[in-house]
């Protein structure tokens, strides 16, 4: 992997209420979307980054700038990657922070992290949209949600039947 | 209900507009039971499940269920799968293997295998047989003791050693429980062979074996394994991204673990726990970064490259040799260090010089957290002293244990014991000690314990007025030393801990007269003979502001302060001091309180104060009606409801620990006996009572407002009383 020590790559990120985000080219390889773009060489001006508005953009990048590796991990080994564990109760400290939305922003925010695919955003908002509702039952859930239960009776007989162990 | 149709009323359902890989990510987090049900939830998450990548399933019911229950959420993930996602992580924890089923292991079996031909480039696989402790070694203290060094009476010395030794004889069965004795194979020599019990040579057609596919599995990076046999196949292991390995209680051979271990090229974290037959361990070929190793009992000699840990963790007795561990090129910077000691208390000089040299290894720890019998691990004891390490780049330091309220020394020894590890660590800043109960007289649980029975494990019974620890002497304190914190500690006149919550029993050992938003905060905490300004939300160091006197050191034991006009107040019984955050200086107050337990009250605008009565069935209030010339107006007398109290309750109590708090506009006594707290009013009636373990009194207070404040409605998607859930 090239060492990003001298002159420090940049890339321009842009989302479509015409916001421009100067960003280091490591951290937007953060997302594994804009990874493959840059590897690809697609990335040589500005990058468009479509359905995400430049308010979460700019959170996502907040996010990506916390969580790219320190310098310190330069070393092939995958194992290299692992964050020491002080480090990462720091980082556990600061993403609970950065959680603390409310619903609206967190369902940006996940839709933001699926479509850049990043990992560590992806699971942080999953697992925060997890804490609410489990433990709740179907129905609660539902008006959580604001679902509608759309099965005709039989339907959700079949469903039920199909997957019994989970309702006994 | 209505709350949530409201909500629901100009709301999008967001979540489900989501793509599968989305949803299944989400559901990915939740145990396989509750993804499954999701299914039901509308016809948009019919097929969700294909795109689940966690499965994971924990023993709640019986063994035949949890079975029956893996097959299913496998089968599951088939039946919508068009497109199934690969599987990323497979987990599955029994509590009790083998209950009964005969094909069970050729379902694991299944499992696994399907586990691996459904992966994608990453697999973590979990499976646990059995789910008890690792391992029967609990904590004991040795009786009434007399002296720390050489008062024990040989015949005392001598049980206290056949005790230890019958605890061992029974760990090691425990360990060894599932393990066939005759499948010791024949690339080690066990001696002196376990003691052969009839029920041990019944378990071994029942010992589940994992496949040797396994061991040869590309996409493989985590391992865990529990209380089953790994037989690795002799050359052929190869777990090329394997970078974690958990082995709990695993039967094999020392050897063939120490052959997995070598097949792993990018191991980097290591956990043993309960390998009975793990007498040696090298891993030399690679760095590890995090190696723990729990209850292998047996285990003599580690011999590591540490120059790249960062975590060491080890539970056990103190190891007998100094050559137990080796560090290749020692670790530079090891982040955590957890020793935990567990078995009898260390009394002997030989036990704790071991325990000097074997701290030696974690000389570069930033944290260090030492876990014995008894709070302070015998450090205070003068064997230890001259191989007592520095430990110079130590920046927190927990130490957990039990402190009976027997204690002969008062507490003496814990300080001890903490005076010489706070002179060994000039750097330090968070110092932590965690009060255990007593060990029972059943070992004590070593793994997870439910909130309520950690709650109730913890349960001190410490009279208030035996143990008070005194602060070391300040001339030992490490400069930078910032936080003391006392957890379940209910000694000396510290009020108990806000029930009910975890996080709230951690507390500042002393006086913590905090305000927030106040400018600045004194603390006589940090230095007997010092009082040090830290102003809550700065990054300022603390600040010197020179030597209170006795009666303000005193202080450090009332945890709550009251800001009233600029200045702090506090009061332990009849002493009451002020701080003023100004000219940060103290300055006594003078108190009508008597020599009963007292608190300070905000009553509307003026300050309070309630004392107990001598006959402690009383309590009197009064209030602070001049500031300035410090003029006291008696106010209340409440009686306690004694009568009615004794025939509710059946027997008359005792009260020590009241508690007036304000309550609507006016005061409200809030009264703790064994597991009862009642609420009296100002008339000496009560208004209702609680009955739960662990419950006390405490005047913090949530305060709640219907006043909407101007920064709510500025987020965007703000909705007035929204559910704070998805």
């Amino acid at each position: 992997m090239a060492t990003r020590e001298a002159g420090k790559k940049m890339i321009m990120l842009k989302s479509p209420d015409g916001m421009e985000f100067e960003v280091e080219e490591a951290v937007a390889m953060e997302s594994q979307t804009i990874r493959k773009m840059i590897e690809d060489d697609c990335a040589d001006t500005a990058i468009l980054i479509p359905n995400i508005n430049s308010k979460i953009l700019s959170r996502v990048i907040e996010y990506c700038n916390k969580h790219v590796p320190t310098t310190g991990a330069t070393g092939a080994a995958a194992s290299d990657t692992v964050a020491p564990a002080a480090l990462a109760e720091d980082l556990k400290i600061w993403d609970a922070e950065f959680i603390k939305v409310n619903r609206a922003t967190r369902f940006d925010l996940i839709q933001a992290a699926s479509y850049l695919n990043i990992k560590g955003l992806l699971d942080l908002t999953s697992q925060t949209t997890i804490d609410t509702i489990s433990d709740n039952s179907l129905e609660e859930i539902r008006s959580f949600l604001s679902t509608k239960n759309d099965y005709l009776p039989e339907e959700e007989q079949t469903i039920r039947r199909e997957n019994q162990w989970a309702f006994q | 209900m209505g709350r949530h149709s409201q909500i629901g009323g100009g709301r999008d359902d967001r979540l489900s507009k989501l793509d599968d890989g989305v949803l299944g990510n989400i559901l990915s987090f939740l145990p396989a039971k509750e993804a499954m049900r999701a299914t039901a939830l509308s016809t948009r998450w019919r097929d969700v499940f294909a795109s689940v990548h966690t499965v994971s399933l924990e023993q709640s019911e019986d063994t035949v269920s949890l079975a029956n229950g893996v097959n299913d959420v496998l089968l599951a993930r088939y039946r919508r799968g068009r497109t199934t996602v690969p599987l990323r992580s497979l987990r599955v924890a029994f509590c009790d293997y083998n209950n009964g089923m005969n094909d069970l292991d050729s379902m694991v079996d299944r499992w696994i295998s399907y586990a691996m031909q459904e992966s994608g480039p990453e697999l973590h696989l979990d499976l646990r047989l059995r789910a008890d402790e690792i391992c029967g070694r609990g904590y004991s203290l040795r009786g009434a003791a007399k002296d720390n060094q050489d008062g024990i009476q040989d015949d005392e010395r001598s049980a206290c050693s056949s005790d230890d030794e019958n605890r061992e004889v029974e760990s090691l069965l425990h360990a060894l429980e599932g393990i066939a004795l005759d499948v010791i194979s024949d690339d080690e020599v066990e001696t002196p062979p376990p003691p052969k019990r009839p029920w041990l040579r019944q378990q071994k057609d029942k010992l589940y074996t994992v496949p040797r596919s396994v061991f040869s599995c590309a996409a493989l990076r985590t391992l865990c394994l529990g209380s089953c046999k790994l037989d690795p196949p002799t050359g052929g292991a190869n777990l090329p991204s394997l970078e974690a390995l958990v082995l709990t209680r695993v039967a094999d051979s020392g050897r063939k673990i120490q052959r997995l271990i070598s097949s792993c090229p990018f191991l980097a974290d290591l956990t043993l726990e309960a390998c009975a037959r793990v007498r040696e361990l090298s891993v030399l070929d690679k760095r590890l970064r995090r190696l723990a190793l729990r209850c292998c009992h047996r285990l003599a000699s580690v011999i590591i490259d540490a120059s790249k840990l960062r975590s060491f963790e080890y539970r056990g007795a103190v190891p007998a040799q100094p050559s137990f561990l080796t560090m290749h090129n020692g670790p530079p910077r090891l982040s955590s260090c957890r020793v935990d000691l567990c078995g009898g208390e260390l009394t002997s000089e030989e036990d704790l010089t071991r325990l000097g040299e074997f701290l030696h290894h974690f000389e570069t720890a930033e944290h260090l957290h030492l876990t014995s019998a008894r709070l302070g691990s015998g450090i205070d004891n003068d064997a230890i002293a001259t191989r007592f390490p520095a430990f110079l780049k130590l920046r927190q330091l927990e130490l957990t244990g039990s402190l009976p309220h027997d204690d002969d020394t008062q507490g003496n020894a814990v300080v001890a014991a903490v005076a010489r590890i706070l002179g060994h660590a000039p750097n330090l800043e968070v110092l932590t000690l965690f009060f255990k109960a007593p060990p029972r007289e059943k070992p004590e649980r070593y793994g997870l314990y439910k909130e309520e029975e950690f709650l109730d494990a913890h349960h001190l019974k410490y009279d208030r007025d035996t143990i008070v620890l005194q602060t070391p002497p300040a001339d030992l304190l490490p400069p930078c030393l910032r936080e003391i914190n006392l957890v379940n500690y209910q000694g000396g006149d510290a009020r108990g801990p806000p029930p009910g919550n975890l996080a709230t029993t951690t507390r500042p050992w002393t006086s913590s007269p905090w305000t927030t938003g106040q400018g600045s905060s004194p603390s006589t905490s940090s230095a007997q003979g010092g009082s040090y300004i830290f102003t809550l939300g700065s990054d300022q160091q603390l600040r010197h502001i020179g030597f209170p006197e006795a009666k303000e050191l005193l202080l450090r034991f009332s945890t709550v302060s009251i800001l009233f006009r600029g200045n702090l107040h506090w009061c332990i019984r009849n002493l009451m001091m002020a701080f003023d955050t100004t000219a940060e200086s103290f300055r006594q107050v003078r108190s009508p309180a008597g020599p009963g337990y007292s608190n300070l009250i905000e009553m509307g605008d003026m300050l309070g104060i309630s004392s107990l009565s001598d006959a402690a069935a009383s309590v009197n209030i009064w209030v602070l009606q001049d500031y300035e010339a410090e003029v006291w107006t008696f106010k209340y007398r409440v009686e306690f409801p004694v009568a009615e109290i004794r025939e509710q309750f059946g027997k008359s109590v005792h009260f020590r620990n009241v508690v007036a708090v304000p309550w609507d506009g006016d005061v409200l006594l809030l009264i703790k006996f064994d597991d009862c707290l009642l609420q009296v009013d100002i008339h000496g009636k009560m208004v209702s009572s609680f009955r739960r373990r662990g419950l006390g009194p405490t005047n913090l207070q949530i305060k709640q407002t219907l006043v909407q404040h101007a920064f709510f409605p500025t987020l965007e998607g703000y909705v007035v009383n929204s559910s704070p859930l998805v």
